[in-house]
């Protein structure tokens, strides 16, 4: 419907609302780009997007784990950022180059005998950049006012404004490197790889050699029980030797054991000869009790297979013998359980006497 | 001890005698009192209630002297149970004074449970029967954790009679059945016996089936009989000569009266 169809009142209360919305909308945008404002002035406070920053430089070996943005420290906090990695010419003498800047007032720790330090920071291959605080050197900024002064000739102790010419100036500073984790690791499992077969064989030599040793221990063990014998026997001829009358000749025959031995040789002679007389009436004999003793165990022959014969002929004698048996063993049990005797079959022991209390039905017992 | 575990109670009493003059020569103190409380055990059974009585003071004596803690718990126990028996309020009244001050420890469950029973029935006696149920219920306890399983069954009674005792025959029919059954168990004569009477008197109270509760009431008063428990014999026999009157029955209601007349006359 066209705005002049509209009645005078109507007309007044819509250009009302349009000012209203107008001024809502107004108001919006503002709060809109004072909340952005105040957004950004808190990420770049945060940041250090206000700090003053000054650039260095150093030249490692390998990029690996490092990359553009990631954090570089002193004494543990967050000082700068790494702004930029890149390879080296091929024939330059270093491998890569890292900027990194460094953000007020932590370049004030920053002389000319810091280093850089690359270390590992994870077992992902990751690693991180540390910059060492200087010790003897001189300081590598200086603030002259609203001017920041960099050491451009430590000799001369020469500074010159950052900002001084095209390109900001940088300060190169030493770097110390340590590989990766993972490639220590791949390092030391290469060696562990190649040092294998000679501890493989180290191990298996030892085996031998604790079987030998082994096996020795037990001839040694032999060997020492066979010596303990000796030693008794070596501590008796000792003690035999140190006798005053202790001769080799006396020890082995002495004087009275010399008369008993010629008394002997006189009684075993005449006992020989009565030897002889004895074991002719022996042999004699013997060929009786060999005849007797024949027919001794022809009888017995006779009366095992005799037994023999029954046993065959009666086969459930041996199975009731077995019964017989089982039959007495279940009898005994059954007098171990009986309530007369089962006091006959415990081995026990008598028990401690006590003082009898039993627990008491009221109103008798 | 065997003597006094098969109930030849006379015999027992003879060899407990000797063993405490064998105790005495060999100056064995804590034997001595052991049978002391034994002979008074005996003497007991045999109703000479003083003698026991007077022995187990002994003992009560000698243990105290030693130390002894536990065995004069058991004097005191056994003490308690011959001056009840005995009807010696009195000096029943001064013991529990006396020891509840300081009960048996939690760590003698069974001397615990002995003595909550021995509260429980003292507490029934004097008509207090809510704290007598609480004793009866700690001393079922005590027993359980003691594993005594005599002990749980007497327990089982003593709370069957306190039901009879407040008219609860029903409660009271099935507790003595249940008490029944663990006496069978436990092969205990004497228990089985009072298991037997309290059946037939809480049958006889209740006014149903007279016919059983005479059956029982007459298989009690048989195994009092052979078992020679006289007071125990004379209460089962009034309780059978009040079924035998129910029944009309005057004349065997008259024999068990005479019965039991004769045994509350003093030995001659």
């Amino acid at each position: 419907m066209p705005l002049q169809d509209l009645t005078p009142q109507l007309r007044t209360r819509l250009s009302r609302v349009e000012r209203a919305v107008g001024l809502f909308i107004a108001v919006a945008t503002l709060l809109l780009v004072a909340g952005f404002a105040y957004y950004v002035y808190h990420t770049a406070e945060r940041k250090g997007w206000f700090l003053t920053k000054v650039t260095y430089y150093t030249y490692v070996e390998d990029a690996a784990g490092l990359k553009a943005g990631a954090p570089v420290k002193l004494m543990g906090f967050d000082v700068g950022e790494i702004t930029f990695i890149t390879a080296m010419a091929p024939d330059d003498e270093h491998n890569v180059y890292i900027e990194f800047q460094i953000q007020s007032p932590y370049y004030g720790y920053l002389w000319s005998d810091s280093k850089v330090r690359v270390a590992a920071a994870d077992f992902l291959g990751n690693r991180f950049m540390e910059v060492l605080k200087g010790v003897n050197g001189k300081p590598t900024v200086r603030e002259d006012k609203k001017t920041v002064l960099i050491l451009t000739d430590p000799a001369k102790n020469l500074y010159e404004p950052v900002a001084g010419g095209k390109k900001p100036r940088l300060y190169g500073l030493e770097c110390e490197e340590s590989p990766a984790l993972t490639r220590r690791l791949e390092v030391v499992v290469n060696k562990v790889e190649q040092g294998l077969p000679g501890f493989l064989a180290l191990t298996n030599k030892i085996a031998d050699v604790l079987a030998t040793s082994t096996g020795m221990i037990a001839h040694v063990d032999t060997t020492v029980v066979n010596a303990n014998t000796v030693m008794t026997n070596l501590a008796v001829i000792t003690a035999n030797l140190r006798d005053p009358r202790g001769s080799l000749g006396d020890w082995i025959i002495p004087t009275n054991i010399h008369r008993q031995i010629q008394t002997t040789m006189d009684s075993a002679n005449n006992t020989f000869t009565t030897a002889s007389a004895t074991l002719t009436t022996a042999n004699t004999n013997i060929a009786t009790v060999a005849t007797l003793l024949k027919r001794s165990l022809e009888d017995s022959a006779a009366i095992t297979s005799n037994l023999n014969a029954q046993v065959q002929a009666n086969s459930t004698i041996l199975s009731e013998l077995s019964g017989l048996i089982i039959h007495a063993d279940e009898v005994m049990q059954g007098l171990k359980r009986h309530w007369l005797l089962k006091d006959s079959f415990t081995g026990q022991t008598n028990q401690p006497i006590k003082s009898i209390v039993v627990p008491r039905v009221g109103g008798g017992k | 001890m065997k003597l006094s575990a098969s109930e030849n109670w006379s015999a027992a009493a003879r060899e407990w005698q000797r063993a405490v003059e064998r105790h005495r020569l060999l100056n064995d103190r804590a034997g001595e009192a052991i049978a002391l409380h034994n002979l008074a055990h005996a003497q007991r059974e045999l109703g000479d209630l003083a003698a026991a009585r007077d022995l187990l003071e002994q003992a009560a004596a000698i243990n105290d002297a030693l130390g002894r803690k536990e065995e004069w718990w058991r004097n005191q126990i056994a003490l308690l149970q011959t001056e009840s028996q005995a009807k010696q309020s009195a000096a029943l009244d001064a013991r529990f004074e006396q020891l509840a001050a300081s009960p048996p420890p939690p760590s003698q469950p069974e001397l615990q449970g002995l003595f909550l029973n021995e509260q429980g029935l003292w507490r029934q006696d004097r008509g207090d029967f809510g704290k007598a149920d609480e004793s009866f219920r700690a001393a079922e306890n005590a027993f359980q954790k003691a594993g005594s399983r005599a002990g749980i069954a007497t327990l089982f009674a003593n709370r069957a009679r306190l039901d009879a005792a407040q008219n609860r025959h029903a409660v009271a029919l099935e507790k003595w059945a249940r008490t029944l059954a663990m006496f069978e168990a436990l092969a205990d004569t004497r228990g089985v016996a009072a298991a037997q009477a309290g059946q037939g008197r809480a049958l006889l109270a209740s006014g149903q089936n007279l016919p059983l509760a005479e059956n029982l009431l007459r298989r009690a008063s048989d195994n009092y009989r052979t078992l020679k428990a006289k007071t125990d014999l004379a209460a089962a026999l009034a309780s059978l000569e009040a079924c035998l009157a129910a029944q009309n029955k005057t004349a065997e209601a008259a024999q068990a009266a005479a019965e039991r007349q004769a045994l509350l006359q003093p030995a001659k």
